[in-house]
């Protein structure tokens, strides 16, 4: 695992209490290389979002252990975790979860305004980073204001803009028409080939095993199957 | 975000209000004695406010005047009496006697063009209270106690707090109108010479004076205020009634930012996902809260201006310094601050994991 900035080994995860209590991860052990599209698949209740919660230190795992870029986090505290996730690990979501009252360039900036650097030292990178996903005439628009796939861009980008070596999506393109969808799940592509970063996607989007060198299938919590 | 601001614009209101008030009081209460050209003042034992007078003997005056470093020694004299106005109505008036030599501000019935000659039977009342007192020209004859005075003219800036108007003459003149005479006194003030130490005289007359009080004009002024601040509660009500703004405006602001604060919940998980700090999520909160206070605070500091006034009108001794509006707004923004807590601790435990529910 040598090469893998992100690592899960014999995790087990419950989710709520009693008689409620649910196990979504049974024993899961994964790594996910580096310069690699990692897919993971399954159907709705099998795991998924559980892992990539587990993968974004933002649910800690009862039992096993979660490494990320060669650091060993299953114990730290939630001060640490929040620190990991700024300086590792971007994040795109199903639902974009850009913020509506800001425009497209203040949304990436705000990503790094997160991290401590002013607004005015920022500037001409996140401008960079959007003019890179083919945003350059949107910068100054609300969310509201574009389409699903540009909104998806701004997200990336606000994501790319602190230089994780890791990314993580959510049904990236479950919100997009095909095209569109097509068209991101390409920019990730790029992301992993460029940067030699660790792309792991959740998805139900057949289409996009064609742009995973790995598929991953969960069922019932378990890793149920292997692609590579 | 509009009912917010409003709130806080209503409580900053209200605090500029009631510290106008307060401050009003403050100097209306210190009024008379600050119109004196005094240093010390000889007052009986137990006088709690230059308002509340009692009397004392009038020859103390001659042995003030003995004392060295005393430059000069003025009468004061301060009664109740029957006001009669034209119509035959009558109200209580507060009768303030001086000799000319109290002061040159110190309202006083100077012959016209004289500062040391008096206009004999003259009275001088505050143009606030004209109208009650149904003086509609000067001069204007009416009695008092029923003797025959007449209002010489009015002045401004002596309107009394006590619901009694303030009414002045020449000391000879109160002490007749009294019936109290010459030989009685109700304070004496005293101007020190320069090459003297004020301290000093004053211990000197507390020597010379055993039965009275010797106070330095701070020190009077002062117990007058805190008399009537303190003693009467009249302090405490406009306190009560600015804290309850207080109070008010801060229970507005945290309803608000709160239910502010749980519309943004998903916000807020997303920036903790993103990797805010806490404290990062804390100055966002904090930030929404001041922002309510700033548009309030502001709005509702331009509206007491004006209410300030208007009040002036009917409350003629309220007072709004200008340094009273940055005063209440640090207490406003930290009404603001204070009620950003709950929705602190409520943004701060929102789990970045629900991120990924759609």
């Amino acid at each position: 695992m040598s090469d893998c900035q992100l690592s899960v080994d014999g995790i087990n995860v419950t989710l709520g209490k009693g008689e409620a209590s649910v196990r979504a991860l049974k024993d899961v052990s994964l790594a996910f290389p580096a310069g690699a599209v990692t897919l993971i698949m399954g159907p709705s209740g099998s795991g998924k979002t559980t892992l990539l919660s587990v993968l974004g230190c933002l649910l800690k795992p009862q039992d096993g252990r979660v490494l990320v870029s060669g650091k060993e986090i299953t114990g730290l505290p939630e001060d640490e975790l929040t620190n990991i996730r700024r300086e590792h690990i971007g994040f795109v979501f199903q639902a974009f979860r850009l913020f509506d009252s800001l425009s497209a360039l203040d949304n990436v900036v705000l990503a790094l305004e997160v991290c401590g650097k002013r607004r005015r030292d920022v500037m001409a990178k996140a401008e960079k980073y959007l003019d890179d996903l083919g945003l350059s005439g949107k910068k100054h628009l609300k969310p509201d204001e574009m389409s699903g796939g540009e909104k998806q861009r701004v997200a990336i980008a606000r994501a790319l803009v602190r230089e994780p070596k890791i990314l993580l999506a959510d049904e990236p393109t479950a919100s997009l028409d095909s095209k569109a969808g097509e068209a991101i799940a390409g920019i990730l592509r790029d992301i992993a080939d460029v940067g030699q970063r660790t792309v792991v996607i959740v998805s139900h989007d057949e289409r996009l095993r064609g742009f995973a060198e790995n598929v991953v299938s969960l069922r019932d919590g378990k890793v149920a199957e292997r692609l590579n | 975000m509009v009912v917010t601001s409003l709130g806080v614009a209503f409580a900053v209101f209200l605090m500029i209000f009631q510290g106008s008030l307060l401050i009003g009081f403050l100097k209306a209460a210190g009024k008379i004695i600050n119109a004196t050209d005094s240093d010390l003042w000889i007052t009986p034992r137990g006088v709690v406010c230059f308002d509340f007078a009692s009397t004392m003997d009038g020859r103390f005056k001659d042995i003030a005047q003995g004392v060295p470093g005393v430059e000069s020694v003025s009468r004061v004299s301060v009664s109740f009496v029957s006001y009669r106005m034209p119509d035959g109505q009558q109200r209580i008036v507060v009768l303030i006697g001086a000799d000319p030599s109290v002061g040159p501000i110190f309202p006083f019935p100077y012959l016209r063009g004289s500062l040391r000659a008096t206009e004999p039977e003259a009275i001088l009342v505050d143009e606030t209270n004209a109208r009650e007192l149904e003086i509609f020209a000067t001069p204007q004859d009416v009695e008092i106690n029923g003797m025959r005075a007449h209002i010489a003219s009015t002045v401004t800036g002596f309107s009394s707090f006590l619901g009694s108007p303030y009414a002045f003459s020449s000391f000879e003149d109160a002490g007749r109108y009294s019936g109290l005479g010459n030989d009685k006194v109700a304070y004496l003030t005293v101007r020190v010479a320069k090459a003297y130490d004020v301290n000093g005289v004053r211990a000197q007359l507390a020597s010379e004076l055993p039965e009275v009080n010797v106070w330095t004009h701070a020190e009077f002024e002062h117990r007058s205020q805190l008399y009537w601040v303190g003693q009467t509660g009249a302090g405490a009500a406009i306190l009560t009634a600015a804290f309850l703004a207080f109070l008010i405006g801060l229970v507005l602001v945290s309803q608000t930012v709160y239910a502010t604060t749980l519309e943004r919940l998903e916000e807020f998980a997303t920036l903790k996902a993103l990797g805010a700090s806490k404290g990062f999520v804390a100055n966002i909160v904090v930030a929404q809260a001041l922002a309510f206070g700033v548009a309030g605070g502001s709005l509702g500091a331009l509206l007491a201006i004006p209410a300030v006034q208007f009040a002036q009108k009917a409350v003629a001794w309220i007072y709004l310094p200008l340094w009273l509006i940055p005063a209440v707004l640090v207490p406003a923004f930290a009404m603001c601050v204070l009620a950003s807590i709950v929705s602190i601790r409520t943004a701060l435990s929102v789990e970045p994991a629900r991120v990924f529910r759609v």
